[in-house]
């Protein structure tokens, strides 16, 4: 399969992979519903960044292993044609899942929080246009604004985390783990569950101009997210208490407690509008990166044609598949765990096989 | 013979009334005709008589031949300093419709081409549609020869190369390519001569054309190609390692690749200090931005997000807009529509009626707007400040392009709100970033982002800091512009000796 001549930098890998793992947490954040108490939320987040490092390097390295070749190409040469293609469709099926989850979420951030007359179909509808908008112009172009729109989401994000320091109490974030660990086992699994979409980049990592920069950039990319994440989960927590379990848009109230000098404050549109922006730049990936591997499964020469039918898909499964927030959240935490681990094991097995069949090719490889 | 050649001539020019054509009989005893043929008006009077006709008349001694003749004349007789032989006799006509004066020799099969171009042509003037405070005045013409000798006295290096092309089968505009060789990149020069030679059309007269038969996205409202009327803009433009285009009859040289950094960034911001050059960028990005998207954020605040207003200001406005009977986007519509007439009325107007255009209309007609009770004094100044704003820009066709991108972008706004500018921005936003000029992205410093030259696109640094050129623009190998280190210091070491001994 020839590639096409694009190529993206280290940087904007680190945006794409910061990208993806920020939105589902920048304004509707399920890890939220799943934890027991709110308190755990700094904890299990901490946990979730730790415990992503060992699912992302046996990534990589396959990357590295199988230069110019994306996660669908390599799982062929892996494990076989026919298997190969097996692994590459659950693959393609699981980033139009994430697609419909974006885009889902989307319509039903704005339909909660700002315009409740509106028909959700209308956000589903211009969200999908944007995401397939972006992917249809291709990865450079997608690799570009997520560089952009990741300045622009980090400063409000900051602004997010710092500023609504007026109504925050410390003693809310005690007492820590009042229930031990055992329950911390469930949004450990949610929030591993969004750094398994990490997968993706199995299809970035073969157009990066320099293929060493992806372990450096991809681990910064890991550090920021996490941080991020825990400060919001910390600011969240002494914001709101053990009420913050019961948001359904957390960063959006969050947001709203910011008000600064009588003067700076109601600014969680400009949040909701920032976070809006990222999530089509994932829903761009997202459809890119389905639209890439049907066609190397498949054998079709160009993956262009395919990103419009691809996103109306996501269309109507979100239309379809959930009918409120409720819904879409508890949707969502029962199929986070077969989630990762379908993740998990696609990328042991690959990682296994090619480590066993490496072996055996050239002996003292790898 | 020649009697043939003349009536080809007159009867291929259709014998025109500029065409003149003059008869000399030399030689000892005048035994040898020979045909002078000009058009009127577009060769210098004073060369065609001094140094043709009358160092023709100078053949009064003994010839041999005809040959003899031709041989001589194109020697050392003919006091002109473009000379060519020519064979065809369609070619001889073209020469002389393009302003060149033509000598047919009785008995000799060629002719010869004498470049005597002249006639009149304007001075050279204030450039009107870039006007600066500070910095040199002078402004291209209409005449290729005269643009060209501009950018010439402003580079002095040899390596300034000058490429000409001929375009429009009609119109047979001169359309030259200029470039510093070794600091221009090849590929981009190469690709503005493949995109000329492309040009199939019958007539040419201004630069814009030219544009629009050789853009990179001949359908995006953003204009992918800079032009300026500036020498000084345009030999800083080669001096970065662009190429120009200019066009005979046309005042407005073209620039390639560009970016939309360039269109907001104005030559003065190199002249003055950098304090300033960095105030003014920032101050016209966000201007940019404000004609771009203003009246659209103020329809979505009204209609969707009145949470977003302070209350007392939501309290003040709702009580301007109390009489008012239209929702926000017929008012923002309206007057965005009425402010366009305006502007496109006292554009096209003669110079001393313009004012009082924009005195009934912009002062006048608002003022009785808002007292009639139509629109809201709210947003007549809104309308006002993105107008305001509009004006900040530069480049008058970047101006343009935010100017009609306001219209959809309100329609958005007042059907979605925010998410509907967010929409409508989204796209301009990929669309921009998958854009190019000659290979160039378009949003280059930021996307893809080039933090290193931030310094010359979104604020100004210090010259001494400027120590090279843009390495997407320029040949990658020769992008140094000064040695590090040029910081002007106090000379307090001139003598060895410091302030205080």
């Amino acid at each position: 399969m020839n590639m096409p001549d694009e190529r993206i930098t280290g940087a904007q890998l680190m945006s794409l992979m910061y990208i993806s793992r920020i939105v589902p947490v920048a304004i509707v954040f399920p890890t939220v519903a799943a934890v027991e108490m709110a308190q755990d939320l700094w904890v299990v987040s901490l946990i979730g960044a730790v415990l992503s490092v060992p699912i992302l390097l046996p990534l990589l390295f396959l990357g590295l292993k199988f230069p110019g070749q994306t996660i669908v190409q390599y799982s062929q040469s892996i494990m076989g044609n026919i298997p190969g293609k097996v692994i590459g469709l659950i693959l393609v099926i699981y980033w139009l899942k994430i697609a419909v989850d974006v885009i889902y979420a989307v319509g039903d951030a704005y339909t909660i929080a700002v315009m409740p007359e509106t028909p959700i179909l209308v956000f589903i509808i211009l969200s999908a246009f944007m995401g397939a908008y972006a992917a249809r112009h291709g990865l450079e172009v997608i690799g570009r604004i997520s560089l952009i729109f990741m300045i622009l989401v980090a400063l409000v994000g900051l602004l997010v985390v710092i500023l609504p320091f007026e109504s925050a109490k410390l003693k809310n974030l005690l007492p820590v783990m009042e229930n031990g660990v055992r329950p911390l086992l469930k949004p450990v699994g949610v929030s591993l569950a969004f750094y398994a979409q990490f997968v993706v980049i199995g299809m970035v990592l073969p157009y990066l101009n320099k293929i060493r920069d992806g372990v450096r950039f991809s681990g910064y990319a890991l550090l920021i997210t996490g941080i991020l994440i825990i400060l919001f989960s910390v600011t969240l927590t002494v914001v709101f208490g053990v009420t913050a379990k019961d948001l359904s848009v957390p960063a959006y109230s969050l947001a709203r407690m910011i008000r600064v000098a009588n003067f700076f404050e109601r600014i969680e549109v400009i949040v909701l509008v920032s976070w809006t922006l990222s999530a089509a730049v994932k829903l761009a990936l997202m459809l890119w990166a389905s639209s890439l591997g049907l066609v190397q499964i498949f054998g079709i020469p160009n993956h262009y044609p395919l990103v419009y039918p691809l996103g109306i898909v996501t269309v109507i499964a979100g239309y379809l598949l959930f009918d409120n927030h409720m819904e879409f959240i508890s949707m969502f935490l029962r199929s986070a765990p077969f989630a990762l681990l379908m993740v998990v094991s696609l990328i042991g097995l690959l990682f296994i096989v090619a480590l066993l069949r490496g072996k055996l090719r050239s002996p003292g490889g790898i | 013979m020649l009697n043939e050649n003349e009536k080809l001539i007159r009867d291929s020019l259709g014998n025109s009334i500029d065409l003149s054509i003059r008869r000399l009989r030399v030689g000892e005893s005048a035994e040898y005709e020979l045909l002078i043929v000009h058009l009127q008006g577009l060769v210098d009077d004073w060369l065609v008589s001094n140094s043709i006709i009358q160092k023709a008349t100078e053949l009064s001694r003994k010839i041999s031949s005809s040959g003899e003749i031709f041989q001589l004349l194109h020697d050392n007789l003919l006091a002109v300093s473009g000379l060519e032989v020519v064979a065809k006799a369609d070619e001889f006509v073209a020469r002389i419709s393009e302003g060149y004066c033509g000598i047919l020799v009785n008995g000799v099969a060629d002719g010869l081409i004498c470049s005597v171009s002249g006639g009149e042509r304007r001075s050279i003037e204030d450039p009107i549609s870039e006007p600066v405070v500070r910095g040199p005045r002078e402004g291209f013409t209409e005449s290729v020869q005269v643009n060209i000798s501009l950018l010439r006295r402003r580079i002095k290096d040899p390596n300034l190369w000058f490429e000409k092309r001929v375009v429009g089968t009609i119109s047979k505009t001169e359309v030259v390519v200029a470039y510093i060789s070794g600091t221009a990149n090849e590929k981009i020069v190469q690709e503005v001569r493949d995109r000329l030679k492309r040009i199939d059309i019958d007539f040419i007269q201004e630069s814009g054309q030219v544009e629009e038969l050789i853009e990179d996205s001949p359908l995006s409202i953003f204009p992918s190609i800079f032009r300026t009327e500036r020498a000084d803009r345009a030999a800083q433009a080669l001096a970065d390692g662009r190429v120009a285009i200019l066009t005979d009859g046309s005042p407005f040289v073209l620039v390639v690749p560009t970016g939309l950094s360039m269109f907001l960034s104005s030559v003065e911001d190199s002249y003055e200090r950098f304090y300033f050059g960095s105030f003014f960028r920032l101050l016209r990005i966000l201007s940019f931005f404000i004609s771009l998207t203003l009246p659209s954020f103020y329809v979505a605040i009204l209609t969707f997000h009145h949470e977003m207003l302070p209350t007392e200001l939501l309290f003040s406005i709702a009580a301007q807009r109390e009489g008012v009977p239209f929702p926000a986007i017929v008012e923002a519509i309206m007057m965005e529509l009425v402010f366009e007439v305006l502007r496109e009325a006292g554009l096209r107007l003669p110079r001393m009626i313009g004012p009082a255009v924009s005195i009934v209309g912009g002062l006048v007609l608002g003022e009785a707007a808002i007292r009639a009770g139509l629109v809201s004094p709210a947003m007549v100044m809104v309308v006002a400040l993105t107008a305001v704003a509009s004006f900040a820009t530069p480049a008058f066709n970047i101006a343009i392009a935010a100017r009609l991108l306001r219209f959809p972008l309100i329609l958005l706004a007042a059907s979605l709100g925010m998410f509907g500018i967010m929409v409508g921005m989204f796209t301009l936003f990929v669309k921009l970033v998958a854009q190019r000029s000659f290979g160039v992205p378009y949003l280059a410093p930021f996307a893809p982002l080039v933090l290193a030259e931030w310094k010359d696109s979104v604020v100004r640094a210090p010259l001494w800091t400027l120590n090279r050129r843009s390495s997407l623009v320029a040949k990658r190998n020769n992008l140094v512009r000064q040695e590090p280190a040029n910081k002007p210091l106090p000379p307090d070491s001139i003598n060895g000796q410091s302030d205080e001994s």
